[in-house]
């Protein structure tokens, strides 16, 4: 075994410097055959390559049985046509509004009406945008989501890594304990609560700094083209004011995810930190730094990578409650707001729009797990 | 290594023929027995050797961890709270203060007083009294879902470890369709389902209504888990000594494979209690969980952000009463992690 100081480019190379025991050394040597990638076949025989595509094709009957079960959970619910009538019931109008919601056929047509305009990205008629066609609405609002949530995220991860890492550097101090601290705060504190107490803190009623509900004042085009005349200066003001919107929403959403990534470095960093290729890097003299920068935190943010590829879908999933506490115009508050008004088209293109996120985040995440640590064979 | 050396000794057991495995089980059996045997005929016992039981390490442990004994204490707290709530509300809960019972206009949206630590609500009921009260209902739904879960979860996970072959791709294929299903949307969907639409579940309590769904949507990580646990504790020695005695699947599932699994399982049990409660609150705070005829932590919470901006601490106070017994529920958790963990023995 050889401690290499300088990391090889190659992600092959880890594990001259991971795992140490005959047994991992032999699992990672590679059948030099499948590496031949040049013709056809070459690419079919590629394990990972299999590996993908069949992780893929999983993927679709899952889709579709998704789809299904919320279709029927929709469709049964009760008809789309209580709440828009309520009081105005009058046989000729329900009719025309089965004509609109294509409510008289079968199920199964209807079902595959829908398939038809999701994937054409129609979606049908929307009650609540009053359109026939809500992709622009529906590009708008999920928008709106992954840019906050995937802004938190990644301000998520510049913050957890480093203090995860110096948690688990100085285990047993009162920086861990600070760190451990704020995370389990994080994790425990549901985002209702913190979202109410930064609003309270910071919005109307408080130190009135910031606005504490929406993704922008409304009309603020039309605004900003009154104040300004240049291109650059409009945008710059709009930009500005989103800018300000997003600040509470993210800090609330940051601390959550946050505090789930830190943990998780901790601990794996924790288990690395006490394995003997680092006993061993360090009796061979290697510097501290380049022991946790290098050595262990290739190995400890494994685990943290795949759960970082699954969250890009997740996050969406737990945008409800985030968006209804900042009235933030995105997939969560628009589902609640399309189940409420039973706007089918809506309620089950939002659905599905985050069922395909979440599907596609765990089959990234299956990927890059078995990319980055080779000792896991395909 | 330690494990490479174990599979240098040990031949493996397809290599084996039945008869030979029930020879090198039974050399092993033999000796423990034989070894048994001496240490009782021995006339002095060695003090040390007395071992403990499983439990009583794990008790010892997590009363050595003092955040543990507090987090336990305020668990047991909440659930005595939970059960006996009654004796400590007088009355009812929905008793509302009419406009001439306070000398400061009205009983509605009281500040915290004397008479009203925590407030009053806008209709008049006394906060403090609903928190007590709504105690039960988050605690069913916490500690409810949690066990309805573990049973599908632990169920599922063992028969595919177990069994493995198809029986485990058809489990483990059905565990990632529940998986990759977006949980909130699909609790929501459902609660709307039963509460708008006409079906048989439309008499059920509605705690009762989430519990059921948060159980049936929850356990496909338990079961991930505990299929994988399972199959590491296969190929321990003393499965396949319980294989070659002849010892049922049952027998083998039930007395040698759960015990031994059980430590994740009883931390996973435990911080599902929190996403339940936590999941109630959340549901109830969106308008698909508890109607607000039902005393819960998440209505009251749900009341109060109608007026939020005047009177803040409605909502506050009922998001940290589930946040202080979510903060418990982890560091239980982290604490069990911890205590169950063979590989930290001293």
């Amino acid at each position: 075994m050889s401690i290499k100081p300088k990391i090889p480019p190659s992600h092959l190379d880890i594990d001259t410097m991971s795992g140490m025991t005959e047994d991992s050394a032999i699992s990672f040597t590679k059948d030099p055959n499948n590496k031949s990638s040049n013709s056809i076949t070459g690419i079919f025989s590629n394990p990972m390559f299999v590996y993908i595509v069949r992780r893929t094709l999983v993927l679709i009957p899952l889709w579709f049985g998704i789809s299904i079960v919320t279709f029927a959970l929709i469709r049964v619910s009760g008809d789309p046509r209580d709440q828009v009538l309520s009081g105005r019931n009058t046989e000729a109008i329900r009719a025309s509004l089965a004509e609109r919601y294509r409510l008289d056929e079968p199920y199964p047509v209807q079902f595959y009406t829908w398939l038809k305009n999701f994937f054409t990205w129609k979606f049908g008629y929307s009650g609540t945008f009053k359109t026939t066609d809500p992709s622009g609405q529906m590009n708008k609002i999920i928008w709106e989501t992954a840019k906050l949530q995937y802004l938190a995220l990644i301000l998520a991860i510049a913050i957890a890594i480093p203090i995860g890492i110096i948690a688990a550097k100085n285990r047993n101090t009162k920086t861990d304990y600070t760190v451990s601290t704020v995370a389990l705060l994080g994790l425990s504190m549901p985002i209702y609560l913190t979202g109410y107490i930064l609003i309270r803190i910071f919005g109307g009623g408080g130190l009135d700094l910031l606005p504490t509900g929406g993704a922008g004042t409304p009309f603020i085009e039309k605004i900003a083209a009154q104040k300004f005349d240049t291109g650059w200066q409009i945008f710059w003001y709009i930009f500005k004011d989103e800018v300000i919107h997003l600040i509470l929403p993210l800090i609330a959403l940051t601390f959550f995810q946050l505090a789930l990534i830190a943990r998780l470095i901790r601990s794996s960093m924790l288990e690395v930190l006490n394995q003997d290729y680092i006993l061993a890097a360090r009796a061979n003299g290697i510097s501290e730094r380049k022991i946790i920068w290098k050595l262990s935190l290739r190995n400890a943010i494994i685990p943290a990578i795949t759960f970082i590829a699954i969250s890009l879908g997740t996050a969406l999933a737990g945008a409800p409650i985030t968006e209804t506490v900042f009235n933030w115009p995105g997939l969560g508050l628009n589902f609640v707001k399309s189940l409420k008004a039973r706007d089918m088209a809506i309620s089950l293109g939002i659905t599905m729009i985050i069922t395909t996120f979440i599907l596609v985040s765990n089959l990234i995440a299956d990927i890059l797990y078995v990319y980055i640590d080779p000792r896991i064979r395909v | 290594m330690e494990k490479s050396k174990v599979h240098q000794t040990k031949p493996k057991r397809s290599d084996m023929t039945k008869k030979q495995q029930r020879e090198f089980y039974a050399s092993f059996i033999t000796r423990d027995i034989a070894e048994t045997v001496t240490i009782r005929e021995g006339t002095e016992l060695d003090p040390n050797l007395s071992s403990e039981s499983w439990g009583r390490t794990v008790w010892n442990r997590i009363q050595e961890n003092s955040v543990a004994v507090h987090s336990l204490r305020y668990m047991v707290f909440i659930v005595l709270l939970a059960i006996f709530y009654s004796a400590f509300v007088p009355g009812s809960v929905f008793t509302t203060l009419g406009i001439e019972t306070s000398s400061l206009g009205g009983g509605s949206d009281q500040y915290a007083n004397l008479r009203h630590p925590f407030g009053t609500d806008s209709t008049g009921r006394d906060i403090l009294m609903l928190l007590l009260a709504g105690s039960y209902t988050s605690m069913l739904v916490g500690i409810g879902s949690a066990i309805i879960f573990l049973i599908i979860g632990v169920f599922f996970g063992l028969v595919a470890g177990y069994y493995g072959g198809y029986i485990e791709e058809i489990i483990m294929r059905f565990t990632d369709f529940v998986l990759a299903i977006p949980f909130l949307l699909i609790a929501i969907l459902a609660l709307h389902l039963i509460k708008e639409g006409n079906s048989m579940l439309d008499e059920l309590p509605t705690p009762v209504v989430i519990l059921l769904i948060l159980g049936l949507f929850g356990w496909a990580g338990t079961s991930r888990l505990v299929d994988a646990t399972t199959k590491q504790v296969l190929n321990e020695e003393y499965i396949a000594a319980a294989r070659t005695l002849d010892a049922t699947d049952r027998r083998i599932i039930l007395r040698h494979i759960l015990p031994n699994i059980l430590a994740p399982i009883i931390v996973v049990g435990t911080l599902g209690i929190a996403t339940g409660i936590l999941s109630e609150a959340g549901l109830t705070f969106l308008g698909f969980g508890n109607p607000a005829t039902v005393v819960s932590w998440g209505t009251v919470l749900t009341n109060g952000t109608d007026n939020i901006r005047l009177h803040p601490q409605q909502t506050i106070l009922a998001g940290f009463a589930v946040f202080f017994v979510a903060m418990a529920v982890n560091l239980l958790g982290d604490a069990l992690r911890d205590a169950l963990d063979p590989r930290l023995k001293r």
